[in-house]
């Protein structure tokens, strides 16, 4: 595969990958502000923290793999410009 | 771009419907620990006449246990452990436990108060120590 339809695929990879992350950091992001802080915890009382605990611990690791092909994908295009150039 | 949205739309599509799963898991396990608890103890039928201080009406925090007695409550499948004095069957929650299953079956039968107390230096939180109210067998006795 060239260089350049690498970074194509980089960029259609990158592209789906921030999709994806957007949806994960909703729930990632208020999950972890319930469980982290006690404000935000009494003022969703309402649900469960033990289900809080779960989605939390349970999408972190999906979380951390797109956010790893994310940047993988985000340097590749980042760096590709200045080694084509050399 | 338009096959980019799509498969993006569609990974959108799976996160949600593994917050769905996990829910709906999370929902199950918790009706399945609350029907083990309604379920009277019957690991207590197993203690030996002479150390048993239950009454009649149940109330575990009467119950006094020796560490022999705990000791033989030492599988995943009948699991005992002492925390601070007290004896706790923690067989429901073992599926449960945020920490992974190992962290409750290496103190199975055992006294787990360091561990407990100690939990990534910090020990376990408050809510936890509630939860873990709700296990309560009985006190434990030091005689043999």
């Amino acid at each position: 595969m060239t260089d350049t339809k690498l970074y194509l695929l980089s960029k259609k990879i990158h592209r789906i990958c921030v999709l994806i992350i957007t949806a994960l950091t909703f729930f990632m992001a208020g999950t972890g502000s319930y469980l982290k802080f006690t404000f935000v915890s009494t003022l969703f009382s309402f649900i469960d923290f033990g289900l809080v605990r779960t989605i939390h611990s349970n999408l972190s690791p999906l979380f951390s793999f797109v956010l790893a092909v994310m940047v993988i994908t985000g340097i590749y295009m980042y760096v590709f410009p200045y080694v084509r150039r050399k | 771009m338009k096959k980019e949205l799509i498969y993006g739309t569609m990974g959108i599509v799976l996160v949600l419907a593994l917050v769905l799963f996990f829910s709906l898991q999370y929902g199950n396990q918790t009706s399945q620990n609350q029907q083990a608890q309604a379920v009277p103890n019957a690991a207590i039928s197993t203690i030996p006449t002479g150390t048993q201080t239950a009454t009649t009406s149940g109330t575990a925090s009467t119950t006094s246990i020796t560490t022999s007695v705990v000791a033989e409550h030492n599988t995943q499948t009948d699991c005992w452990f002492i925390v601070n004095g007290k004896v706790y069957n923690m067989t429901p929650f073992i599926a449960s436990h945020p920490g992974g299953e190992q962290a409750i079956i290496s103190f199975c039968g055992k006294d787990a108060t360091q561990a407990y107390n100690t939990k990534k230096g910090v020990g376990h939180s408050a809510r936890a120590t509630q939860m873990l109210g709700n296990f309560l067998v009985g006190e434990l006795t030091k005689t043999q």
